[in-house]
Parts: C-alpha cells; sequence; structure tokens
C-alpha cells in the first residue's frame, strides 16, 4: 500500500535520477578531472587569498548595496515543487488525502531547496560582509532568516498566481508582487548597517507572511492540471539548460495568431518553391523572438566590437563579423529544413540553395549595412 | 503468404507496394512478404490489431524505413502521393493558410489553382475564420483536418492515411468521406488504415489484414470471409477475431 511518504520518496529517487542523469551527460570524468576539479581548487583559493589578504578594491566593493540585488535574483528563480505527475490523473487524483500529502512533503521539499540556494551564497559572502562592513553575527543571521523567509514566500505567492490567474490578471498581480518584494527585501537589506531594528521587525513581518501563505497554500484547492505542468518544468530544468544552445526548444505558447504578417500575405510575388521557402523563413524568423533576440544582441555586439575597433583593422572585424552572421543563418536553415513538416516535402536541391540565398540576403541586408556604415564612417574619421 | 486476389489485366494501379521486407535495424525484419495494390477510383483498408505492422507497412511505401527490401510504384497521371498521418505534423511558425501555400509550392500548383481550391477546402471544413492562425492554438480534430486539406489540396493519385477518424467529429468525418468519394470518381486511389472495422467494412472496396508484420488475408469482404472460413454474413469483426 502506497503512503504519501512512499510515494514521495519513490518520486524524489526519481527526480534525483533524472537530474544525475542530465548533467552526467556533460560533466564526464575528463570534465571533472580536467576543467570542474581544477577550477574548484584554483577558485577555492583564490576566494581564500581574497578573504584572509582581501585586496583594496574588494574594501570599497559596494557589498550591502550589491548583495541584497544578488539575492533577490536568486529569489526570483525559485519555485515549488509539489511531486504529482501526469500519470497521477488515473488513480491518485481520486485520493485527495495522498495527493495533500505529497503536496506538503513537496513544500518541505521545497524549503529545504531554498535553505541550500540561498544560504550557500550567503555563506560565502559572508566573510566579506563581516570584514568589510562590520555586521555582526547577529546582523547577519538576520539578513539570512529574513532571506530565507521571503524567498520560501515569494515561490508561493508566484506558485498560486500561476495556477489561479489567467492573462491581465496574472501579469498585474505578478508585476504588483515583483514591485513590492523587491521594495520590501531591497530596503531592509541595504539599510541593515544603521537602521538593525528595522531588519529585526522585517524578520518578525516575514515569519508572519511565511505563515500565511503556507497555510493559503496548504488550504487552496489543488489545481492539478497546473501542478503537472509545473512539476513537467521543474523535472526538465536541467535538461533544458544543459541543451539550451544545442535544440531549440518548441514554445508552449498557444498564441492564436502572429503577431507579423498577420494576415499571411506573401512577400514575393512569385510562389515558385524557392520564394516560399525563402519567404517563410523570413516570416519564421520575424516571427520567432529567440531569433530576434540574438540578431539583435549580434548586431549590438558587433556595432560595438566595430566601433572599437583601431582603423583599417574595423574593415578585418566587419569581415569576420559578417563570416559569423552568415554562418549562423546558415545554421538556422538547415534546423529549420530539417522540421518535420517542411522536410515532408520533397524539394529540389536549386529551391533550397536559393531559398537559402534569398531568405539569407533579406535578413543579413540590415545588419551588414548597420556594420558597413560603422565602418566606413570610422575610415572616413581616420583619413580626415 | 495470401496474395491478393484481383485480376492485374483489367485495373491501373496508382499504387503497387511489393515489400519482400523491412526493419527498423538491419538484421530484424518487422514485417514481410507483403503485397498491396490500389487501383484507380479504389478504396483499400489496411487492417490489424495493434503492433500488426500496419504503421511500418505505410512507412515502407513512403520510403521512410532505414532498411527496406521490396518495389514501390506510384502511377496515376501525376504520379502523386499524399498522406495523412494519425499524429497530425504542423510547424509553429506558419499559419494554416501558410501551411497550405508551402504544401501548394512544392507540387508546383500555380497561385491562380491554389487559392480557389484552398479557400474550397476551407470552406468545407469549416477552417476559414482561422485562416490566419497558428495551428498550435487548434484542437487535435482541427489539427487533423489540417492534414487532410493538405492531401486534397494536392490532387494526388493515391491518398494514404492512416487512422483518419481518430479525433474527427461527424461531420468533419462525413466530409472527408464525400471529399474522398469525389476524388475516387475522378481516378484517385486510396489506402486507409483504421481499427473502425464497421466503418471500413461498408466504405472499402477491398482488405488487407496484417498480423504479426505478414497479410494473413486480402480481398474483398467474402474473400475474407473465405479465408477465415466463416459463414456468408459474418461481418469484418468476426473475421478480424477468427484470423488474428
Amino acid at each position: 500500500m502506497y503512503t504519501s511518504n512512499r510515494l514521495f520518496w519513490i518520486r524524489l529517487k526519481h527526480n534525483a535520477a533524472i537530474k544525475r542523469k542530465a548533467w552526467g551527460s556533460v560533466l564526464d570524468w575528463s570534465v571533472l578531472l580536467y576543467i570542474a576539479l581544477p577550477a574548484v581548487v584554483i577558485l577555492g583559493s583564490i576566494y581564500r587569498e581574497a578573504w584572509q589578504e582581501t585586496p583594496l578594491w574588494m574594501t570599497s566593493f559596494p557589498w550591502l548595496q550589491l548583495y541584497p540585488i544578488a539575492m533577490l535574483m536568486l529569489m526570483f528563480a525559485g519555485n515549488v515543487r509539489t511531486f504529482i505527475h501526469e500519470a497521477d490523473r488515473l488513480f491518485l487524483i481520486q485520493r485527495p488525502a495522498l495527493l495533500q500529502g505529497l503536496r506538503l512533503r513537496g513544500l518541505l521539499y521545497t524549503v529545504f531547496i531554498n535553505i541550500a540556494i540561498t544560504g550557500i551564497p550567503f555563506l560565502l559572502i559572508c566573510p566579506f560582509l563581516k570584514k568589510v562592513e562590520g555586521l555582526s553575527i547577529l546582523q547577519l543571521s538576520l539578513a539570512y532568516l529574513f532571506t530565507l523567509f521571503l524567498s520560501i514566500v515569494l515561490a508561493l505567492v508566484d506558485h498560486l498566481l500561476d495556477g489561479n490567474l489567467r492573462r491581465w490578471r496574472k501579469w498585474m498581480a505578478k508585476t504588483i508582487t515583483i514591485i513590492a518584494f523587491t521594495g520590501g527585501y531591497l530596503y531592509p537589506m541595504m539599510t541593515i548597517a544603521h537602521e538593525a531594528k528595522l531588519l529585526a521587525y522585517s524578520v518578525f513581518g516575514a515569519a508572519l507572511l511565511l505563515t500565511a501563505a503556507v497555510i493559503i497554500y496548504l488550504r487552496a484547492k489543488l489545481k492539478f492540471e497546473y501542478e503537472v505542468q509545473n512539476e513537467n518544468d521543474a523535472m526538465m530544468q536541467s535538461t533544458r539548460l544543459l541543451m539550451s544552445q544545442v535544440i531549440e526548444s518548441k514554445s508552449k505558447r498557444r498564441k492564436i495568431r502572429p503577431y507579423i504578417f498577420r494576415r499571411s500575405q506573401r512577400i514575393f510575388a512569385s510562389n515558385k518553391p524557392a520564394e516560399t521557402l525563402a519567404e517563410l523563413r523570413m516570416k519564421t524568423f520575424a516571427r520567432d523572438f529567440s531569433s530576434i533576440r540574438l540578431w539583435v544582441s549580434l548586431a549590438s555586439i558587433g556595432t560595438y566590437a566595430i566601433s572599437l575597433s583601431p582603423g583599417t583593422a574595423a574593415l578585418v572585424v566587419t569581415a569576420a563579423l559578417s563570416y559569423v552572421a552568415n554562418s549562423w543563418l546558415k545554421l538556422q536553415w538547415q534546423q529549420w529544413l530539417a522540421d518535420e513538416f517542411i522536410a515532408s516535402f520533397k524539394w529540389q536541391e536549386s529551391d533550397m540553395r536559393r531559398g537559402f540565398k534569398l531568405s539569407r540576403l533579406w535578413l543579413i541586408l540590415p545588419i551588414i549595412a548597420l556594420w558597413s556604415a560603422v565602418t566606413v564612417y570610422k575610415l572616413i574619421l581616420m583619413l580626415l | 503468404m495470401t496474395n491478393e486476389n484481383t485480376d492485374n489485366s483489367q485495373i491501373e494501379y496508382v499504387l503497387q507496394a511489393d515489400i519482400s521486407k523491412a526493419g527498423y535495424e538491419e538484421n530484424k525484419t518487422a514485417i514481410s512478404n507483403i503485397q498491396i495494390n490500389v487501383g484507380q477510383g479504389e478504396l483499400v483498408g489496411l487492417i490489424g490489431p495493434n503492433g500488426a505492422g500496419k504503421s511500418t507497412t505505410i512507412k515502407s511505401i513512403l520510403g521512410l524505413m532505414p532498411h527496406m527490401q521490396g518495389q514501390i510504384t506510384i502511377g496515376g497521371s501525376n504520379k502523386r502521393w499524399a498522406y495523412v498521418p494519425e499524429q497530425p505534423i504542423y510547424y509553429e511558425y506558419f499559419t494554416l493558410w501558410e501551411h497550405l501555400q508551402l504544401a501548394a509550392s512544392a507540387y508546383e500548383i500555380t497561385e491562380e489553382q491554389f487559392i480557389p481550391r484552398a479557400e474550397q477546402l476551407l470552406e468545407r471544413f469549416r477552417l476559414t475564420k482561422e485562416r490566419d492562425h497558428y495551428p498550435t492554438s487548434f484542437s487535435k480534430g482541427m489539427q487533423q483536418k489540417l492534414m487532410l486539406i493538405i492531401a486534397f489540396l494536392l490532387e494526388p493519385d493515391v491518398y494514404i492515411v492512416d487512422e483518419p477518424f481518430v479525433g474527427l467529429d461527424p461531420r468533419a468525418t462525413q466530409d472527408f468521406l464525400a471529399l474522398l468519394d469525389a476524388a475516387r470518381c475522378s481516378g484517385a486511389g486510396v489506402l486507409m488504415s483504421t481499427h473502425v472495422l464497421d466503418t471500413a467494412e461498408r466504405l472499402c472496396d477491398r482488405f488487407i489484414l496484417v498480423n504479426s508484420g505478414t497479410v494473413v488475408a486480402s480481398g474483398t469482404i467474402s474473400d475474407i470471409r473465405e479465408q477465415a472460413a466463416l459463414y456468408d454474413r459474418a461481418t469484418l469483426f468476426d473475421c478480424f477475431q477468427a484470423l488474428t
């Protein structure tokens, strides 16, 4: 007979096995021996040195202003685990007590993970906060407790909002939450040195907030579909992180129609295979936010690099960047063409070649024009 | 091995498949000795239990099997086939209309032919309003309609349809069958893999019953009854039970 406890441990082991497999695929013995181990040794000795003989720049580093921001970023990345699986809709959904038991243990696991996630970086920064900023052990303990309590509250609030609200309501509620937590966390943390009492009151307030959030969370009706989705995302987090640069992830969005070319209008007059392929490739590019983001980053970084290059070296940098842009477009084209739907039609080699050339021309033109303009401007300045 | 009981000299075939063996690994045969002939205007049902080899047979015909020995011939005026998969396939960033544009362009259908034909099919399957929507936002049935529209748009010589009734509502099923009838009247052949035996019995001219990777019976319903050694009024379901 399964109990919540047994089910939880089975699923925890399963979760650990998935994560171990994902990390094991990149961290084999050679990576551990030649990269990870030396990195730990080198970074460890640098850290020890910085601790024992703190360099001058570290003593003037605004620790109190910057470390709460870093901690806040970590807090925003937290999530709540429930260990509810898709297959539970078959049987377990009829056993609410078992599901509730899983939810409770998932919450304890979330607390444990939050202790580690906020605790490790906090421990690493502690020596500098003590030495440079002169914080006492009591102040540090209060700061950590405040961070931990609010990180769990934030995860619970975020989880409840995601599960219960949709569209603009969710967006509004999440924006308000972010603003409230940012202000409510950063102010007491940044003023800890001269307003220690405020932090003590804040810890008390955070503890009350945490109690209320836990009660609300455990009493809230279980949103089964959302919990399953959330759990699938959490299980695949490591895999997604490790594979994010290798595979193009399929979006889970269920957007009804595109923002660009909303009426499926044609770009080229001809509907020959090469023109249609080029046109649909360009539309895909324009509609895929990750491509646009990468393209804008490349354009910005490239422009900056060209602007920093002295005289004729700008020409070489422009040529090299154009090569990089071209290679990336080619790789994207090949991946796009290999998609199951597009590959289900027989395309002539000549059409594919022409389609690529045509789409590449129109996609690369703006970026090359920008870089060329900056290069020409630099050359004119040099000649003058 | 059972061969099809058809007089080859009188029928012009749009699909002739003679698969000696096929498999996913070189020395592991998944299906063997399968002969399928689909004549013009004919609807042939490919039936069999789960795991019998129906999908492998279809994949072999489409040239998707990594290891296949045999001969596949597509006949008809254009020598063109259209495949309707059981699981709809579509591209995330194309609208419904753009899927049709891509399919039409791959088969070099002119814009003048494409637009009225595509609009008519959208109307028929009640997807006109969703013309510029992403299929990712569609239900499974609507996505399946997209697959059917693409198939009918291409006006192929042979339709290879895998479990067409899964996910379709009754009206869409009716529209699909009406369009299939019209296509058959203009000379197209259909190879349809299905589990819906009563519908198959009503619609199909002939059947190919596969089990354990090979053909166990083929022909008209009377031929199948004979091969199953069953009485005159035995249904396809009874034959299926007896032969598998």
